[in-house]
């Protein structure tokens, strides 16, 4: 594992109720090498949301991690205490929210909000951490850093304040940034603006990112490799332009037939029957039988992740495309 | 925020306006007002010279601009007991209720605050049923039921508080007060705890809703995300979140806690407008109630005129005009 | 008639119900409440002496500690007061007079109150301005000061009493039934009703009245305890009932004069009385209004 710099092992997740423990995040494992984008693609609700907040140590009851491991180079995350925590976050592993309008407090001056985020990890001068911070916001492309700063929240447009959230992730320089679903509240022109942003941020400093959308899309352009998650489990892994180019899973696949743009042209748009079912109410065996065309008798039991020989690929299907024995 | 400031006062005045109409109406307009303001001996001529020395043969709404003009040369009247001007009865006993309120919303402030932000915190916790049950104590216990049992707990049984007066008073920066002695604090700690139930218990629940929601926004997740210490997160991002409207409250208890210290004050027999007013009240005393009540009118509709402009300067949604989200 | 439109909340509904017999506090406090007014209803049977007939109290006896033992050898239970008097029975008829007052204001307010809520919610215009700008302002203004002011033009008496009481009170349910009013006026089931050409006022009664109960129900409860409290209070200062209705605030009150002796038990044991009705039925109602939003969400 010392390859990577993140690295999730069957982490398993869920939220205690009435009627028991409802695992939302099943084994879920991912890794992330320096300097790499990692996609994570699925559906809203699958679970991915959840995953990124297990990492980043912010599950609240009746919320638990129920078993895997995190790795952040040598430390296993859940090891560790929450003052440990709290000091990794930030510093290591930094996280970008989905709606930037919500994302900063709305009744604190941007200045105060990213020197807050420098002196909780380092004993510097108010001046230093606002020299600091100025630089991260030119970093990210905003002009005239120090008025933004003394802006609140509301005086600035939603690009703004994403960009603004993306510059207090990348302040400390921290290893891996997880990005869950930056863009989607943006408009179309600001989200290519902010993808191109940190696409170039972190292959200026070698930063790894794991990148979270529903958009097959979005993330074909932007990551390196990426996870197919399906009712909160990793259903398909590789390298992106394999995936995309040979999906090998029934979901990846239907998924793809079903992004604009994508496919061959002028084929209309299908799309996967049925929708995806919620946390408790999952079939056994594969979770996706219920709406996949290819499903036999095998698949009523679950399949694992399973990886080819010699290749970067690993796939949870008993009838893969494009392998010996597969189903078409 | 000029334009503010302009409309809020104009508010403020339309409203004393109107109080000064209802007090009018109280004294003067129902019964004869001469057998109010003169001694029931006296004879029929002497009444006639009063009723035209007042301008009361005059019709009613003169009357009203004679009665306003009063007030603006700070003429309420005298008292039928003491023969003194009511006004003058009054200011002297404000500055000890003032205090006491003061000292009250301190103490309401310090405690029921964080009480409430940990209750919410913890919503569905022992410690935050607790906090409602003793919170509902606070709405729903006649206070000077309360104030009977701190009396008797700490100043008859325990005996180490005085249960009743103001105590030694000292001048310091041109204020005398009560509070700059330590007597003075012994004799205020009893009256303003009582007095402070009420808004504590209104703080607890407001605290309590407040932390409760804001906890769940994601701006506290992303200070969180950031590595924000959880001591940061609680005294600067929800704190300050919810003081905007927790200040609101306060300023208009301030208010209110003037004229809920009638019942304290009856209790400690402390020398406040409270006592005042219902010793006035069982002597029939009216120009005395009607200086009573245009007096905490006054302070009632400054208080909330101050408020509001406060919340204009603490929200910053609000200082730049509208509110609205220039997205 | 029946709509299938929306099917109006029920007032008590059986989930409801057995919301509340899982809820500890809120049994427990319905329990003794309901058990103080039944002392109340039941003290001309039960209390051991008729406190205001003067011919069986003796002075010799008086300001006795509880279980002390009287001349003839009576034990008082909780004591006697300045004239000799049980206290026990005092508290039970104080009991009486003080839920007496607080049921007749309340019930009077909230007739009042209702009527005009959902006449002003239903009619809007210039009823609903003047109405609620009235409720506005007395809403502005702490319940004591309302009524202190009241009291001191009218005059001291019961029925001045429940006059100032009610008119505090009104306000309350006038507030709560017009927001209600005003929410269920927007639902299907009262525009399917009024498409029928039912009446106004029959619309306000048989389907209105039904579905604005639930929220009155708690602002009824709060009020009733409040009532109780105000009495007490108003008493307490001297400007409330005379001498010759001993509520519980007035036994309190003229008891205050012996504490400092040590004297406690002529404050205390009628002030025990009032706070467990009033902070009981203060417990139930805030388990009603906790459910009933939890519900509304
Ligand atoms: N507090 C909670 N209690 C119970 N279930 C929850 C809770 N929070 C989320 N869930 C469930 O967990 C599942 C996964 O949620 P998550 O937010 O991770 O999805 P997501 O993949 O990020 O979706 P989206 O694209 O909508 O953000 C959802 O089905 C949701 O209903
Ligand atoms: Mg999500």
């Amino acid at each position: 594992m010392s390859d990577s710099i993140l690295a999730v092992e069957s982490l398993t997740m869920g939220f205690d109720s009435k009627d028991g423990f409802v695992e939302i995040v099943r084994d879920v494992s991912f890794s992330v090498r320096p300097g790499e984008i990692l996609g994570i693609v699925g559906e809203s609700g699958s679970g991915k949301s959840l995953s990124a907040y297990s990492i980043m140590g912010l599950i609240d009851p009746p919320g638990r991690i129920s078993a895997g491991k995190i790795w952040v180079g040598e430390t296993n995350l859940l090891d560790l205490d929450e003052e440990s925590m709290r000091e990794l976050r930030g510093t290591r592993i930094a996280m970008i929210f989905q709606d930037p309008m919500m994302t900063l407090n709305p009744v604190l001056r941007i200045d105060t909000q990213m020197i807050e985020a420098v002196q909780s990890h380092f004993n510097i001068t108010r001046r230093d951490a606002i020299a600091r911070s100025a630089a991260a916001l030119e970093r990210v492309g905003i002009s005239d850093p120090y008025s933004r700063l003394r802006s609140y929240p509301h005086e600035l447009s939603g690009g703004m304040r994403q960009r603004i959230a993306i510059a207090i992730a990348v302040l400390n320089s921290a290893d891996v940034i997880i990005a869950d679903e930056p863009t989607t509240a943006l408009d179309v022109t600001i989200q290519s603006q902010i993808l191109y942003e940190v696409q170039r941020l972190c292959a200026e400093r070698g930063t790894s990112a794991v990148w979270i959308s529903h958009d097959l899309g979005v993330v074909s352009s932007l990551a390196d490799r990426v996870c197919v998650m399906y009712a909160g489990q990793i259903v398909e892994q590789g390298p992106t332009e394999d995936v995309i180019a040979s999906p090998r899973h029934p979901y990846t696949a239907g998924l793809l037939a079903s992004t604009p743009g994508r496919g061959t042209p002028k084929k209309p748009l299908s799309q996967i029957r049925g929708s995806m079912p919620t946390p408790g109410s999952i079939p056994s065996g594969c979770a996706f039988r219920e709406r996949c065309d290819f499903a036999q008798e095998r698949c009523l039991d679950a399949p694992e992740l399973r990886g080819a020989t010699g290749e970067d690929r690993f796939v949870r299907c008993h009838f893969p495309f494009g392998e010996n024995g597969a189903s078409k | 925020m000029i334009f503010a400031i302009t409309r809020r006062s104009f508010q403020a005045l339309i409203t004393l306006l109107i109080l000064s109409l209802l007090a009018f109406t109280a004294v003067y307009a129902i019964g004869d007002p001469i057998l109010l303001l003169i001694d029931a001996q006296a004879s029929s001529l002497e009444q006639e010279a009063l009723r035209t020395r007042l301008g009361l043969d005059q019709p009613m709404p003169v009357q009203y601009l004679y009665f306003l003009q009063n007030l603006m040369s700070g003429d309420f009247g005298r008292s039928f007991v003491s023969g003194e001007p009511a006004l003058r009865l009054i200011l002297e006993r404000l500055p000890a209720t003032l205090e006491l309120a003061f000292v009250a919303l301190l103490i309401a402030t310090v405690v029921g605050v964080p009480l409430g932000m940990i209750a919410g915190l913890n919503a569905g916790s022992r410690f935050d049923r607790v906090v409602s049950v003793f919170s509902v104590l606070g709405f729903s216990v006649p206070s000077f039921w309360i104030g009977i049992i701190l009396i008797l707990v700490f100043s008859v049984q325990l005996g180490v508080l005085p249960s009743f007066g103001r105590g030694d008073t000292a001048t310091l920066f041109g204020i005398a007060s009560s509070l700059w002695t330590f007597d003075g604090w012994r004799h205020i700690l009893l009256p303003a705890t009582n007095l402070a139930l009420f808004p504590m218990a209104l703080l607890i629940r407001l605290a309590r809703a407040g932390a409760s929601e804001a906890v769940r926004l994601d701006f506290i997740k992303f200070a969180r995300a950031k590595g924000v210490t959880t001591r940061r997160i609680i005294f600067v991002h929800l704190l300050k979140y919810i003081s905007i409207s927790l200040v609101t409250i306060l300023g208009m208890q301030l208010g209110l806690l003037i004229a809920f210290a009638i019942v304290t004050e009856s209790v400690f027999s402390w020398p406040g407008t409270g006592k005042l007013i219902i010793d006035a009240m069982n002597s029939l005393d009216r120009p005395v109630i009607v200086a009573y009540l245009l007096i905490v009118g006054c302070i009632f509709v400054i208080a909330n005129t101050v408020t509001d402009l406060l919340y204009i300067v603490l929200d910053p949604r609000i200082r730049s005009g509208g509110g609205n989200d220039p997205r | 008639m029946t709509t299938n439109a929306q099917t109006p909340q029920r007032l008590l509904s059986a989930d409801l119900l057995a919301g509340f017999w899982s809820s500890k506090v809120a049994v427990i406090a319905a329990f003794v409440f309901v058990f103080m007014v039944v002392l109340a209803l039941a003290a001309p049977w039960i209390s051991p002496q008729d406190p205001y007939d003067l011919s069986q109290l003796n002075l010799l006896d008086s300001r006795l500690a509880p279980f002390e033992k009287g001349i003839d050898g009576t034990v008082y239970l909780l004591g006697t007061d300045q004239q000799g008097r049980d206290m026990f029975s005092a508290i039970l008829h104080g009991l009486r007079i003080s839920l007496f007052v607080a049921v007749v204001s309340s019930v009077t307010a909230l007739v009042i109150g209702t009527s005009l809520g959902i006449l002003s919610g239903m009619r809007r215009g210039w009823l609903d301005t003047v109405l609620m700008r009235i409720v506005d302002v007395q809403l502005s203004i702490p319940a004591v000061l309302v009524s202190l002011v009241l009291l001191a033009v009218l005059g001291r008496g019961i029925d001045k009493i429940i006059f100032a009481l009610i008119t505090v009170q009104w306000v309350y349910f006038a507030r709560t039934a017009r927001a209600a009013t005003l929410v269920e006026m927007s639902k299907d089931y009262v525009e399917a009703a009024q498409s029928f050409g039912f009446s106004r006022t029959r619309i306000m009664f048989w389907e209105l009245l039904p579905n604005v109960l639930p929220p009155l129900l708690v602002v009824a409860m709060v009020e009733f305890a409040h009532a109780i409290a105000l009495e007490a209070t108003l008493s307490f200062l001297g400007v409330g009932l005379p001498i010759t209705e001993p509520s519980l605030g007035l036994l309190i009150s003229t008891g205050f004069a012996y504490l400092q002796n040590g004297e406690y038990w002529i404050s205390l044991f009628p002030g025990i009385a009032l706070l467990l009705l009033v902070f009981n039925l203060n417990l139930v109602a805030e388990w009603f209004r906790e459910s009933l939003d939890s519900r509304r969400r």
